[in-house]
């Protein structure tokens, strides 16, 4: 059951050299790391509260095993903190109260950012619904954070990306 | 910033730390063997082959633990349950629900310690346990009025209500430690309450209470789920002090199905009765509440069934009602507080009742209820069980609603599309909603839950606040609520208050439940300021000659009336750490950057009322209810902060469309069958319509802030949808 395997992956940019039992998944070998992100709600794909990016893409980490991330590049809502995108949605966030808890908040940045930076053509608010449908929150109602997705893509819409102001350089 | 960004901005920012992740490097990890079945004999237990197991510090059964700590019992001082059993913190051969602990294993790893769990024999078989499924545990009548003889008209409707789960997206769990050199417990828990924690660990072990801290951390959701003191993590602390090293214990979400409170399991008949000009003459009621195999320890499993009586036609001018009440057991989970306890049910039975009599009487569901409803801002209504109501505004919120809604085109809409064929509902429910009880709630019961909470504040050398508060917080922004009601009073910005809470060193405090966070804690902290400021002035009156009553506080200076500079509040602070050498008592050794306050309700609690309506479609063949618009007004009196509490009432809102359209636990015998987000479905981002929220603002005649509930609770959620007429 111990029998473990070495692993080596990027997380947030830094590596990391694992030892893991081949049925831990990735979010319990995260943990085991130090790392507080992500958490989990269900440990079976459905609340997403976990997902992260693994080589840029979204997976639900629960789903994901992490002999199966060895060689990947991990990212959690950390790890996106210089992303213009990820500034604007903050500030959305904060502007509309789109969290209470914070418990599905990283994980639900992790899936709007994924969408706004696919340069999507539909940006009405039942398309941020139907992006966000499968991150469960329980505090919200959803209804600011589709506000927030939603005002965000008018944003880049009206001022691509590479007109956005530029992030501060770290001091 | 507020207070309640700056935890916003941590959030967002991925810096939450979330109890789960609390790490414990010579830590053990709890895992519990769960009975896959109630209403069972343990026929056969057998640890051995567990206690083996790779990594295994230790395996326990009901005998392994101390006498002495080996129950708990939600028994209540002024209510006894026909029936009731002491709770054992493992199963003492036998199993009165799934989901309930066997036994426990103690590992290096929660991997290890669940592999351990596969190697426990455990052979169960049906039996006849005590109490009977199905057997009374509590009935009580609740009657107002005299009732009519006869009745004009007499309306009468069926209800069931289905088991419902709490939810919060973060399981429970904790991590305890226990010094034994200094006999001190210290436990990290994702919980509502750490004072009553604290209580509850320290009569468990029978330590000192001050020896004794509950820490409660960031919390993901609670929702009444973390209300409570579940026999598992009462295990979890017992076993923390038996091995000596760090215990935690995280549940999974299969386990939370099948251990976390659930709530709201009703059957209900009531009769509506009308005199000959169709006014509203006598209410009828009988809630049968099933509500599992024990009391949830400690507040018990009653407040869903007397909350039915005491509320049942609550917002309306009845002037009999005869209402009773009964709980029943049964080998399932023990039911407690979920959010908005007691209030969704009666809620629902009213409505359904008034829309049946404004049919059968031919009028609009509207003018029927406006015509019926308790009278707006008088002071001496009671409802129909003589429950005393307060400053109300139901008249006010319901013709807002119905402004809102554009309630007449709705109507002419609605007979539009069924003379082509297409279902169309409206729906209206008004609501009342008890919040922020005063010490009659928990005083008779004997639990340790303060009805007061106490605040204290601390200005430093630099003229900044710190205040310590036994408010909890949950994402509701109680906290900043706190912070801005201090900052308002002190004359600064929020940026200068800082607040600590969710530890039991703190002051003591009830922690979160019955929106009281604002109504009760927010006033204790006024009363704080109040305080605080009295005496810093008091101290720079004496030292600048000028009568304290003529100074104000201002962006960090005492000033005259005239608004001219006395002395910096920093100068001033200092004068008062570090100079008292100066000033010799009288004036030298009083408080003056040091106060504390604390502030119980005087009513027996406060009263919060609104009204909600819906906009649905039905399809016919299938039955299928699409949420087509939904809108709120509400009056929680005074609106500290306009945004958030918007945002919880969306999301109680939510929570409540979640139970109408979605939720159950579904059951077959005792054994459930959707213990998973797959199978039990909570509202998801796609499902849900946008929300209207209005405000008409009442204030509680009895406090200085007025406010009559804060984190929102209010959950009654639309429950009555009218279909076409």
């Amino acid at each position: 059951m111990t029998d473990t395997q070495q692993i080596t992956l990027t997380l947030n940019g830094g590596i990391k050299t694992l030892r893991v039992s081949p049925r831990t998944h990735l979010a319990d070998a995260l943990a085991e790391a130090g790392s507080n992100l992500p958490v989990l709600g269900c440990e079976h794909g459905v609340c997403g509260a976990c997902t992260l990016l693994m080589d840029g893409v979204s997976v639900r980490s629960c789903l994901v095993l992490a002999v199966q991330a060895d060689g990947a590049a991990i990212e959690t809502v950390q790890g996106l903190q210089d992303s213009p995108v990820l500034q604007l949605l903050n500030q959305a966030f904060l502007k509309h109260q789109a969290l209470q808890c914070g418990y599905c908040t990283s994980a639900m940045l992790i899936t709007a950012h994924e969408w706004l930076t696919s340069q999507p053509e539909d940006i009405s608010r039942q398309a941020a619904r139907e992006v966000i449908s499968g991150n469960l929150c329980r505090c919200t109602g959803y209804q600011a954070i589709v506000t927030a997705l939603v005002e965000v893509a008018a944003q880049l819409r009206a001022a691509p990306l590479d007109s956005q102001p530029k992030p501060a350089e770290p001091a | 910033m507020s207070a309640a960004d700056r935890h916003s901005q941590r959030m967002l920012a991925g810096a939450g730390r979330f109890i789960a992740r609390k790490s414990r490097p010579d830590g053990l990890h709890l895992a519990v063997l769960r009975s896959p079945q109630g209403g069972c004999r343990i026929d056969h237990l057998d640890l051995a082959a567990a206690q083996a197991c790779e990594g295994v510090q230790a395996v326990y059964g009901f005998a392994d633990l101390p006498e002495g700590q080996r129950h708990i019992s939600a028994r209540l001082g002024h209510i006894s349950l026909t029936g009731e059993q002491k709770q054992p913190l493992l199963a003492d051969g036998q199993t009165r629900f799934q989901g309930e602990a066997v036994a426990a294993v103690l590992a290096e790893s929660r991997a290890l310690a669940e592999d351990a769990l596969e190697a426990i024999e455990l052979t169960l078989s049906p039996a006849d346990i005590e109490p009977p499924a199905g057997s009374q545990a509590f009935e009580r009548v609740f009657a107002g009025g005299t009732m009519p003889k006869a009745a004009a008209t007499s309306l009468s409707l069926d209800f069931q209500f289905a088991r419902q789960a709490g939810v919060a997206l973060e399981p429970r769990g904790l991590v305890a430690e226990f010094d034994a050199g200094s006999d001190q417990l210290t436990v990290w828990q994702n919980h509502q309450s750490p004072h009553m924690m604290r209580a509850l660990y320290a009569r468990l072990l029978g330590l000192p209470e001050a020896s004794v801290r509950v820490i409660t951390g960031d919390v993901g959701g609670a929702f009444g789920v973390k209300l409570h003191a579940y026999a598992d993590d009462m295990l979890a602390v017992l076993l923390a002090r038996l091995a000596g090293r760090p215990v935690s214990f995280q549940l999974d979400r299969l386990e939370s199905f099948v251990s976390d409170a659930h709530a709201r399991h009703f059957d209900a008949s009531a009769r509506l009765d009308l005199d000959g000009q169709g006014r509203i003459c006598g209410l009828q009621a009988d809630y049968t509440n099933h509500i599992g195999a024990y009391g949830l320890y400690p507040r018990s499993s009653v407040g869903d069934a007397v909350q039915c009586g005491l509320f049942s036609g609550a917002a309306y001018q009845i002037p009999a009602c005869q209402i009773t009440v009964r709980s029943r057991w049964q080998h399932r989970p023990p039911t407690g507080a979920i959010r908005g306890v007691g209030q969704p049910i009666p809620c629902s039975v009213t409505e359904q009742l008034m829309d049946a009599a404004a049919r059968a009487t031919g009028q609009d569901p509207l003018a029927f209820r406006l015509a019926h409803l308790a009278k707006d801002r008088q002071s001496e209504q009671k409802t129909p069980a003589g429950v005393p109501l307060g400053q109300l505004s139901l008249a006010a919120c319901l013709e807002k609603l119905a402004e809102e809604m554009g309630y007449q085109t709705l109507r002419k809409r609605q007979a539009e599309a069924l003379a082509k064929g297409e279902l169309l509902g409206i729906g209206l429910i008004s609501f009342i909603e008890q919040t922020s009880p005063g010490p009659g709630l928990y005083g008779p019961a004997e639990l340790p839950v303060t009805a007061e909470d106490r605040c204290e504040i601390r200005a430093g050398e630099d003229g900044s606040f710190l205040v310590l508060t036994g408010a909890t917080d949950q994402g509701q922004g109680t906290l900043g609520g706190i912070v801005k009601i201090v900052a308002a009073e002190l004359g600064c910005t929020e940026s200068l208050v800082q607040i600590r809470s969710g530890d039991s060193d703190l002051p003591i405090g009830g922690g979160a439940w019955a929106s009281r966070g604002l109504a009760i804690a927010g006033e204790a902290a006024l009363l704080a300021a109040q305080k605080l400021k009295s005496q810093i002035m008091g101290f720079a009156g004496h030292i600048h000659q000028c009568p304290p009553e003529t100074l104000q506080l201002k962006a960090g200076r005492i000033e005259d009336s005239q608004g001219r500079l006395i002395a910096p509040l920093a100068e001033i602070c200092q004068l008062a750490l570090y100079r008292q050498d100066l000033y010799p008592p009288p004036v030298g050794g009083q408080a003056v950057v040091c106060a504390e306050a604390g502030y119980m309700a005087e009513a027996p609690h406060f009263i919060a009322n609104g009204a909600q309506g819906s906009l649905v479609s039905i399809d016919e063949e299938t039955g299928f209810v699409r949420l087509l618009n939904h809108w709120v007004v509400e009056d929680c009196g005074p609106v500290i902060d306009a945004k958030r509490v918007d945002e919880q009432i969306r999301g109680g809102v939510v929570q409540g469309l979640g139970a109408v359209l979605f939720e159950e636990c579904r059951y077959e015998g005792d054994q459930l069958l959707n213990a998973s987000f797959a199978d039990y479905l909570v509202p998801m981002a796609g499902e849900m319509p946008d929300i209207s929220i209005s405000h008409i603002e009442t204030r509680h005649a009895h406090s200085q802030l007025g406010i009559k509930e804060s984190e929102r609770l209010e959950q009654s959620g639309p429950r009555q949808l009218s279909g076409p007429q």
